[in-house]
């Protein structure tokens, strides 16, 4: 299994497999299911606040919601990304092999590690410049920009992410 | 078109998430909302984004029409589905419900005020029936 992974690879899955979290994902039979479920839900959590911090971001609706009412969802889509690292570290380690030949869990990850960066270049760049504005003046397109390219990779990711059973399954 | 095409039904299953994180996630932040959290989003924005919302509840009914008419028959008699579509609809009509009674609110000249205990009711209700819906949803395949 595997014959295209790197060798270096292979002593770090076969260790993942001796863990109590492989244990956890693969030991009752409905701990897998359980997983996935919850799975979803921190999915709900993260995307629906994403949705409106990055249209707003973008201008929308900017009359009447505020930037500052907006940032006040940032703690619910945080909570929503923990349960899924934290989750998806399980199915990681349940499955190791699978996920590590696998083309759509390859691009789902580095479109994270890029929206992490986007999210790191809006908090030092663009916060300061935000800060400056009125509560519901126009940002500048740069910014705008940050916002629909945050949108169309947590929208990648999720679609990335379900795609997993479908694309390059070794 | 599912059944016979090797990219239809991973392409429907797709959507089908992309849908249900929309309708699902933006309902509970402005249900979230109702019940008095994140109080600074006026009530105005509240119904613009819930017609956003039914954009995804759009895509689901789509593409899960898709994705049922590729296995009708297992489906229709399928406990597990039956109960993932019974809080669909509850969910879809307590958001429908939710923004006509917040319309009602804001043309009575309250936008911003608390809301009322029905509305709250119904709010608390929509984010019940959307996580049961979503669970059960996702069990579908395991069941």
């Amino acid at each position: 299994m595997g014959s295209d992974l790197p060798n270096w690879i292979r002593p770090i899955l076969d260790w993942m497999q001796t863990t109590w979290i492989n244990d956890l994902a693969l030991g009752p039979q409905w701990s897998w299911p359980i997983l996935e479920t919850i799975h979803f839900t921190g999915m709900c959590l993260l995307f629906g606040p994403i949705i409106i911090m990055d249209l707003r971001l973008m201008g929308f609706d900017r009359l009447s919601l505020s930037s500052a009412a907006v940032h006040k969802l940032i703690p619910l889509t945080v909570a929503g990304f923990v349960i899924n690292l934290l989750t998806g570290i399980v199915f990681l380690f349940g499955d190791p092999y699978r996920y590590a030949m696998n083309i759509s869990f390859a691009i789902k990850f580095w479109l994270i590690i890029l929206a992490g960066i986007n999210a790191l270049y809006f908090w030092i760049k663009a916060t300061p410049v935000l800060e400056r504005l009125g509560p519901h003046e126009d940002a500048p397109t740069s910014i705008k920009i940050v916002g629909l390219s945050s949108l169309i990779m947590w929208t990648l990711v999720l679609c990335f992410g379900r795609l997993i059973p479908y694309l390059g399954t070794g | 078109m599912v059944r016979v095409s090797a990219y239809g039904y991973p392409i429907m299953i797709m959507l089908h998430s992309l849908g249900l994180a929309i309708m699902v996630g933006l309902s509970v932040v402005l249900s979230l909302r109702v019940l008095g959290f994140f109080s600074a989003i006026p009530y105005t924005s509240l119904q613009r984004l819930l017609k956003i919302a039914w954009i995804g509840f759009i895509i689901n009914f789509l593409s899960g029409g898709s994705l049922f008419a590729a296995n009708a028959e297992v489906f229709i008699v399928d406990p597990v589905f039956l109960t993932k579509m019974a809080m669909v609809i509850i969910g879809a009509i307590l958001v429908g419900i939710m923004q006509s009674m917040i319309k009602g609110a804001m043309a009575g000249g309250s936008a911003d005020v608390v809301a009322s205990t029905s509305l709250k009711v119904v709010a608390a209700l929509a984010i019940a029936a959307w996580t049961i819906g979503m669970v059960t949803g996702r069990l579908i395949a395991y069941l």
